[in-house]
């Protein structure tokens, strides 16, 4: 049977753009036949026209040619929150998926506080930490450290032990195994909580910039919302979409460039 | 009486000192709170160059037994001797070929041959082999690039053959390396090891639960017993190489196997 909607070889870069294609059209023809009113789902040409000024400034208003320096602040913390979330999810992971007490351990703590929703640190973090890079840094890191430590263990405990006995035979202990055999080895998984790591990011670091924060593509939303502009408000989603998209993208690049194991292991 | 002290033991012919050594080699493991004792009292001598076929059925301990020799498991009483040193976890001087497919996926064939090459502890003059002509003569020359995952089970243990060879490791420890081929492909790899254990003069301790493949292989075969596993007999196989299974030779050696490993 023939695959529902399959490209021949030369086309299938078209595929991912399929659905949003498709999303978009219906969206626009919504609008034109009015079947909605414009606060509920404000018209595509009214988003296109805010998404152009609010890129590229010219015309007066609070969202003007705010985006490069949104963007900017968006994505160090962005940045530096999943830094710190990698920085402490992998190491850890490691840990917990080759020592079975390590992993004993941490379980109740990790997996409580795994289930303590976001939301609830943003009074405590901005007590701490002010309002500001650093609580979105906190928020985010918290957020992203999750999913990251979850898949290093699990991609770390399912590794063959056949590679870990044939890495020693053939000379490889320690930290040389470490490199050479446990994350190479578990790079797959690594690579999922990574990118689940990254996406929810972004989803923190609205979180974090609703604290009042002037700048980022969260506080620009937030300020559409305060001011009623629901076209900002879907421009602010689609951008933080976009964005999103194109660093997963960046990360998987990123990896399989680093590591030969990111893109051999992945069919 | 120590049960292995009745299994008759080879001598070496003079001047070939005894390569590989277990003496009264035990291990027990834990399970579910009580003790199962996987090996008793197993011992054995091989001589440099001589190949050494372990015979026995599922589970009756020759694959812990290889682990033990190989320094993945420690022996729980008896000793595992090298040239007369005592073995202390895993080392590239006994190298194992797996059963199953232990290859590393995230290299290239090439690159799961020369692995253990970078590592390798720097303890002898040898020069640099030459990776290329061993992955010739193993048959993978036009896969040298490929991917583990691209390749056929029977390449895949080509390449486990080709990336211990490749240190000259004294000892070959084989676990049924060949047991989830078919059986032409099984054929083919025989042929092939014995063609290179001929032209190096491994010493090889080769575990298997097929009778034919041990006819097929080895100088000696040591017939292993269940629960716990201890060497019960040992028949040397005096055939000439290649060697057919045709023959009334080897079909009264095999009969003989089938009897004794069917008690």
């Amino acid at each position: 049977m023939k695959a529902f909607l399959k490209f021949p070889n030369d086309w299938r870069w078209m595929e991912p753009w399929v659905l949003p294609g498709l999303l978009v059209l219906v969206w626009a023809v919504c609008g034109q036949a009015g079947l909605a009113p414009d606060y509920l789902i404000p018209r595509i040409q009214e988003v296109g026209k805010t998404a152009w000024h609010y890129v590229a400034g010219g015309s007066p208003g609070p969202f003007a040619g705010r985006f490069l320096t949104d963007l900017k602040a968006s994505l160090l913390r962005v940045g530096g929150g999943f830094a710190l979330a990698v920085v402490l999810g992998i190491p850890l992971g490691v840990l917990s998926g080759r020592f079975a007490w390590v992993n004993r351990g941490f379980s109740n703590l990790i997996h409580g506080l795994r289930a303590v929703p976001g939301i609830t640190w943003l009074p405590l973090a901005v007590v701490w930490f002010g309002v500001g890079m650093k609580t979105t840094l906190f928020l985010v890191a918290m957020a992203a450290f999750f999913p990251i430590y979850m898949n290093t263990v699990e991609g770390v405990r399912r590794i063959n032990p056949l590679w870990i006995d044939a890495g020693a035979m053939l000379g490889v202990t320690g930290a040389g195994a470490l490199f050479r055999i446990l994350l190479p080895g578990a790079m797959p998984t690594i690579v999922a909580g990574l990118r689940l790591g990254l996406g929810i990011s972004w989803a923190y670091l609205v979180l974090g910039e609703l604290t009042g924060v002037p700048d980022g593509l969260g506080a620009a939303v937030m300020d559409a919302r305060m001011l009623g502009r629901v076209d900002m408000i879907v421009v602010g989603m689609i951008l933080i979409a976009v964005i999103g998209r194109s660093t997963d993208r960046l990360l998987v690049g990123m990896l399989k460039c680093l590591f030969k194991s990111a893109g051999r292991m992945s069919s | 009486m120590n049960p292995s002290e009745s299994v008759p033991q080879e001598k070496p012919e003079e001047g070939r000192p005894f390569h590989l050594e277990g003496i009264a080699l035990g291990r027990t493991f834990r399970v579910n709170g009580g003790s199962l004792q996987v090996l008793e009292g197993v011992r054995f001598r091989i001589s440099t160059g001589e190949f050494v076929c372990i015979l026995g059925r599922s589970g009756c301990g020759k694959t812990t037994l290889l682990k033990v020799v190989a320094g993945f498991l420690s022996p729980s009483s008896g000793r595992v001797l090298i040239n007369g040193r005592d073995v202390r976890g895993p080392g590239s001087d006994r190298c194992v070929v797996f059963q199953e497919d232990a290859l590393f996926p995230w290299l290239t064939v090439k690159e799961n041959v020369t692995f253990g090459l970078r590592y390798r502890k720097k303890d002898g003059p040898r020069g640099l082999p030459d990776v290329d002509r061993l992955i010739e003569s193993v048959g993978l020359a036009r896969f040298k690039d490929y991917l583990p995952r691209e390749i056929s089970g029977g390449m895949k243990q080509r390449v486990a053959l080709a990336r211990v060879l490749v240190l000259h490791p004294e000892v070959l420890l084989m676990d049924e390396p060949f047991a989830s081929l078919d059986s032409q492909t099984r054929r083919e790899m025989q042929e092939l090891l014995i063609a290179l254990w001929e032209q190096t003069g491994h010493t090889v301790l080769f575990v298997t639960h097929d009778i034919e493949e041990a006819l097929l292989l080895a100088d000696r075969v040591l017939v292993m017993d269940k629960s716990p596993g201890r060497i019960r007999e040992e028949i040397p196989v005096a055939l000439p190489r290649p060697r057919k299974p045709e023959t009334a030779e080897f079909l009264g050696l095999k009969r003989k196997l089938l009897e004794t490993i069917g008690d």
